[in-house]
């Protein structure tokens, strides 16, 4: 394809077709729906960290006037530990439905044990107290050093350490290992002239989407069942609930709601199945709502991660030889993002000598769930602080450091395969004519900088296009739309029909009407949902030419479609789409088109992002007084969505690098259960943040489209660390760069 | 013929980081490679994704390629 391709809608700022519903509120999210007879369903969640389950009685609130329902881990038909596919990644049913409903053992503060459906919201939470836990309880691992520790407890008597050279013989909260490499970096680091080797922390962050979890679940023995669930994947709620309560895929219809935000946190199922059991039992409606407690306690945060990196370079400035061995904290089952860690942390530049090991280490918190970019943020963040103390210490410019090592076609990956066509060096060259970083560095300030790399996928998705008797249409698809997505469709469904957007109206369709449809997640769905789209549409061409050579009475080589018209290239006769659509019943019926995908050739996606930072060195606060975040979008579909991404991914990548982090004591508590503790950035602690378009097409799209969702997160916590480092003189190796920590990294300057 | 090139993982099983394979399909390739390397077994292969020739495929039962491919075994990706 032609970067100088020119397009009549692609490109163009359009009116969201979502906005006035959001805006006035009309949209229906989680908490909005009811249905006739509905009760509550509450759960009972765990006071400790790590304990047995010695005793469970339930019989008392089962005798209460006002409860309908109980529902415990023995309500789950017999599971056995089997991967399946479910969200974005295969999970173990056991450990899901040990995660959704404790069995025997509770592995984190906040582990649902049990829960109750009651006739209203305050008689279920009420109920809860009369249900009798006795406790066993056992020292929490709350850190990967206490995890690793000889005499650690044991989270899961029976698990052994995977991926080991030699297969494990004794139980360990080591879940697996996994090793990447590429040349020899023995000999690499031995044409070093100058190294750095440094340890770097991440803290355990959430993903900190608005709305709570929330569903409303019917059971249904004569017909599909009903779930309404805020997600960002309703076919992979449904294939969790199904496979955990043994039903078949057609006795569960899944609706998804408007969603408040996911961030990859609205990927697995936690009340859903549970909501099931207790419509069941209860033959009635069940609605449940997490508090913003219980979405902090019990839903997947990040991962904390410690990284150890070495990368050694020639007085040049060549990089010679990166080193790492990362270890990421999965939560209470194991599942961490370690492997896209390791596949990440490296993938910026092009070095011939590469070595990382990665370790995925059960604790006592939360399962860990997807956060944009899942396992990119943490480790690149170690590789980038390193990057820039090298580049410090061999006095080039990091822009210049990265160009001359930076990644670009034909860079062979440590996970295997070589780049295609990539934007670093573009993102890079961007970064440098910024007026950001041509402009001088304030008094008080500190400038960062760092690169990100994130995979981004491609994957099933289905949709129908459905055109009227007068022209519009509506094109149905199975992405539930968190960025943005349904105005992307719209335009790329009005480009390939050369009409115009406001024409068509997207929808996002429940599990019955379409196909199986891929969550939305990994920046996949404007690219290949996308991709379902603009397969539709071209086949609603398709037909349409051939509806009006019938009514020519020529044959469809005989026509051709143009901007919305069909002509008749054997005479001087044409009809617009809107005429075909109106004399459809008499030629065939009405008019619809299809596209089933499984999208491959998805497109990796570089950003840079710089970022000025005061630092007030007798308090330690910090305060963010610039930012721009570039990023390769290979074409942006809807520019204002791609610079919203970019914007969004940044600002939650600042708060993951300077406030955000879980508190716990020492008996493994989360102290900070709320967004008055728990601090995320508001509109008011940020300047606007700047954004700079990149776009190098992706040739396997049709219009260049890479998936712009994740990669704006990669870079912000080593660009805002890198910047706080400068501004207080001293290396920043963990985060968050929150007061406390920043002063204390000042005290101890001298 | 295609060149495969195996990760850390798969060379405890394969002894090697490459190999030269003449199938030009990847169901024959994954015979190809079972046979050649008594060590590997199915699911060592069948649970990853295949990159061609940089080309990330998710699931590439029907793929077929070029004598001159250059293909990589690579962990199927989720993301958030």
């Amino acid at each position: 394809m032609s970067e100088a391709r020119q397009f009549q809608h692609i490109g163009q700022r359009t009116i969201r077709p979502d906005g006035f519903d959001k805006v006035t509120g009309r949209a229906n999210y989680g908490a909005d729906f009811r249905l006739p007879g509905m009760i509550w369903g509450k759960i009972l969640r765990s006071p400790h960290a790590h304990a047995k389950i010695k005793k469970l009685d339930v019989s008392k609130a089962e005798a209460h006037p006002d409860v309908l329902a109980v529902a415990t881990h023995q309500d789950f038909p017999s599971v056995n530990s089997e991967a399946f596919a479910a969200g974005e990644a295969m999970m173990d049913v056991l450990d899901l439905a040990r995660n959704v409903l404790a069995d025997k053992k509770v592995l984190y503060h906040g582990h649902a044990i049990a829960a109750i459906a009651a006739t209203s919201e305050a008689a279920a939470a009420m109920a809860l107290n009369l249900i009798e836990v006795e406790y066993e309880v056992l020292p929490p691992v709350m850190t990967i050093d206490a995890a690793l520790a000889e005499d650690a407890p044991l989270l899961h008597e029976d698990m052994m350490t995977q991926g080991l050279t030699e297969p494990a013989t004794t139980p360990s909260n080591v879940a697996s290992r996994m090793e990447l490499k590429k040349g020899d970096v023995a000999s690499g680091f031995a044409e070093a002239d100058v190294i750095v080797e440094r340890t770097y922390e991440t803290p355990t962050v959430h993903q900190g989407y608005i709305e709570p979890h929330a569903t409303v679940v019917r059971y249904d023995d004569k017909a599909p069942s009903l779930v309404w669930a805020s997600t960002q994947g309703h076919f992979d709620v449904r294939a969790s609930v199904s496979k955990l309560l043994k039903m078949k895929l057609g006795q569960v219809k899944v609706i998804a709601s408007e969603i408040g935000g996911g961030f990859g946190g609205k990927t697995t199922v936690y009340l859903e199945p549970v909501a099931m059991i207790l419509s069941k039992k209860s033959g009635r409606p069940v609605k449940m709502i997490m508090s913003r407690e219980e979405v902090f306690r019990a839903s997947g945060p990040a991962s904390a991660s410690r990284s150890h990196v070495k990368i050694g370079a020639k007085q040049s400035g060549e990089i010679v030889a990166m080193e790492a061995t990362l270890h990421f904290e999965a939560g209470a089952f194991k599942g961490s993002p370690m492997g896209p860690g390791c596949m990440t942390i490296f993938t910026p530049y092009d070095v011939p000598n590469l070595f990382v090991e990665g370790y995925d280490v059960v604790v006592n918190k939360a399962k860990v769930a997807a956060y944009r970019a899942p396992g990119a943020p943490q480790a690149e963040f170690a590789a980038e602080m390193a990057m820039n103390e090298l580049a410090a210490k061999l006095n080039i410019d990091p822009i210049d450091f990265r160009l001359l090592n930076a990644a670009k076609e034909g860079t062979q990956t440590i996970y295997g395969p070589k780049l295609k066509e990539v934007g670093l060096v573009e993102c890079l060259e961007a970064a440098r004519r910024s007026p950001h970083y041509q402009s001088p560095v304030g008094e008080g300030c500190g400038r960062g900088l760092a690169a990100g790399f994130w995979f981004n996928i491609g994957g099933q998705s289905s949709v129908t296009l459905n055109l009227n008797p007068d022209g519009t249409g509506t094109i149905i698809e199975g992405s539930p739309d968190i960025g943005g997505s349904r105005a992307s469709m719209q335009m790329m469904a009005a480009e390939v029909l050369g009409i115009e957007p406001n024409r068509l109206n997207p929808i996002v369709a429940d599990t019955e009407t379409l196909p199986y449809n891929q969550t939305t997640g990994g920046s996949r769905t404007t690219f290949a949902t996308g991709m379902a789209v603009i397969e539709a549409a071209e086949d609603v061409v398709e037909q349409l030419k051939q509806r009006a050579a019938s009514l020519w009475n020529v044959t469809a080589e005989q026509v051709d479609y143009k901007n919305g018209v069909v002509l008749n290239l054997a005479g001087d006769d044409q009809m617009t789409l809107a005429q075909i659509c109106a004399s459809a019943e008499k030629t065939g019926g009405q008019i619809s088109g299809r596209g089933n995908v499984n999208a491959r050739g998805a497109g990796p996606s570089f950003a840079v992002h710089l970022c000025d930072v005061k630092v007030d060195q007798e308090t330690g606060k910090t305060d963010v007084v610039r930012y721009t975040a570039i990023q390769d979008a290979g074409k942006a579909i809807h520019p204002s969505y791609v610079e919203g991404q970019f914007q969004g991914g940044a600002v939650q990548g600042i708060g993951w690098a300077l406030n955000e982090e879980y508190v716990y004591n020492s008996d493994g508590i989360m102290e900070n259960a709320g967004f008055l503790d728990y601090r995320i950035p508001l509109a008011s602690d940020l300047p606007e943040i700047e954004t700079i378009i990149v776009e190098v097409p992706n040739t396997f799209h049709p219009f260049g489209v890479r998936g712009v969702g994740e990669t704006g997160i990669v870079p912000p916590l080593g660009a805002v660390a890198s910047a706080v480092s400068d501004a207080i003189d001293r290396p920043v190796t963990k985060i968050p760069c929150s007061p406390p920590h920043v002063l204390s990294m000042i005290l101890n300057q001298g | 013929m295609a060149v495969v090139r195996f990760s850390s993982h798969l060379e405890t099983r394969t002894g090697v980081l490459e190999t030269e394979v003449k199938a030009m399909s990847y169901r024959d390739l994954i015979q190809e490679l079972l046979e050649k390397f008594p060590s590997l077994r199915g699911s060592d292969l069948e649970d990853l994704a295949l990159a061609l020739d940089g080309e990330l495929i998710q699931e590439p039962l029907l793929v077929t390629f070029s004598s001159t491919a250059e293909l990589h075994f690579v962990p199927k990706l989720a993301a958030g």
